[in-house]
């Protein structure tokens, strides 16, 4: 049955767990960088202009 | 089997519509390449802009690498040739020159690798990739190349031409050629700096020729992308009423 199987459809029509997690972990690396550089860039910005 | 490249192509290509994964490398993307403009800004080095460098240097690296193991879902066929001809496109030209200044950071400092720091403006361009309007743009100035093109000679013939006459009627005022070159540039364009101005009667006309015709084809370029812009415009809202 499908809801038995535990497979999802993620957003490239891959179908299974473990591409579901790595997918998700992708994404939040992903915002983790994003957040690491915002902070140096206005860190950077603030010890440059004051 | 579930095609690892193709999937990593997708991601590496601006987001469809419900695919997280490749919305999330855009946005890392897209502050990477804004954050990495940043020591650009400022005057010294500090720790701060050094790890920006670190940072955004190994994630346009990566990227770099990552396109081009994918270049030949890009290019649109699988061949040895798909890698070399995807080298020299423009974006992977701009993808290279901005990873350039990676030398930098594991190089003693040298006026010459210095230099490369300069590279790190190509990541600006990086954007276009990201922006659907930049990309309409784009592909506006491709179409309209030919046009720009003549205008871009008309320009450079019309500036040599005038550069030559004052060069030739008034020889005390300039140094060198390239003075001349210089002058004609700042009048055509109307910039007028006024750090080089002719003296004799003549020169002083044809500095007002200058200024005259720079008004008119300094303009034409404007004009041509205007309208290919509109043109486009149009193209597309029809496309989405249809």
């Amino acid at each position: 049955m499908a809801d038995n199987n535990k497979q999802l459809i993620d957003d490239s029509g891959m179908h299974s767990d473990t591409q579901e997690i790595a997918s998700r972990r992708f994404v939040w690396i992903c915002r983790f960088f994003c957040i690491v550089l915002a902070i140096l860039g206005v860190a950077a910005l603030y010890n440059g202009f004051m | 089997m579930y095609d690892f490249k193709r999937r990593i192509y997708e991601v590496l290509e601006v987001s469809k519509f419900g695919d997280k994964s490749s919305h999330a490398y855009d946005q890392l993307m897209t502050a990477a390449i804004i954050v990495g403009l940043i020591p650009m800004m400022l005057k010294k080095e500090t720790t701060y802009t050094y790890w920006i460098e670190i940072l955004t240097s190994f994630i346009f690296l990566t990227d770099y690498i990552a396109r081009v193991y994918t270049a030949d879902y890009k290019m649109g066929y699988k061949s040895y040739r798909a890698y070399i001809a995807y080298l020299f496109t423009p974006l992977a030209i701009f993808d290279f020159l901005s990873i350039l200044p990676v030398i930098y950071l594991f190089t003693p400092v040298s006026s010459m690798i210095g230099l490369l720091r300069l590279f790190r403006i190509f990541r600006a361009l990086k954007l276009i990739r990201y922006s659907k309007t930049m990309i309409i743009i784009a592909n506006v100035i491709r179409k309209v190349k030919s046009q720009l093109m003549a205008v871009l000679i008309l320009i450079i013939v019309y500036i040599f031409v005038s550069a030559m006459l004052i060069f030739q009627l008034e020889p005390n005022l300039f140094n060198n050629f390239f003075d001349a070159l210089y002058w004609a540039t700042i009048s055509i364009t109307t910039i007028g700096y006024g750090d080089i101005s002719p003296v004799t009667p003549i020169g002083r006309l044809i500095t007002m020729c200058s200024a005259l015709v720079g008004v008119a084809v300094i303009a034409l370029p404007s004009g041509i992308i205007t309208a290919a812009y509109m043109t486009e415009i149009t193209k597309t809202k029809s496309k989405y009423e249809l």
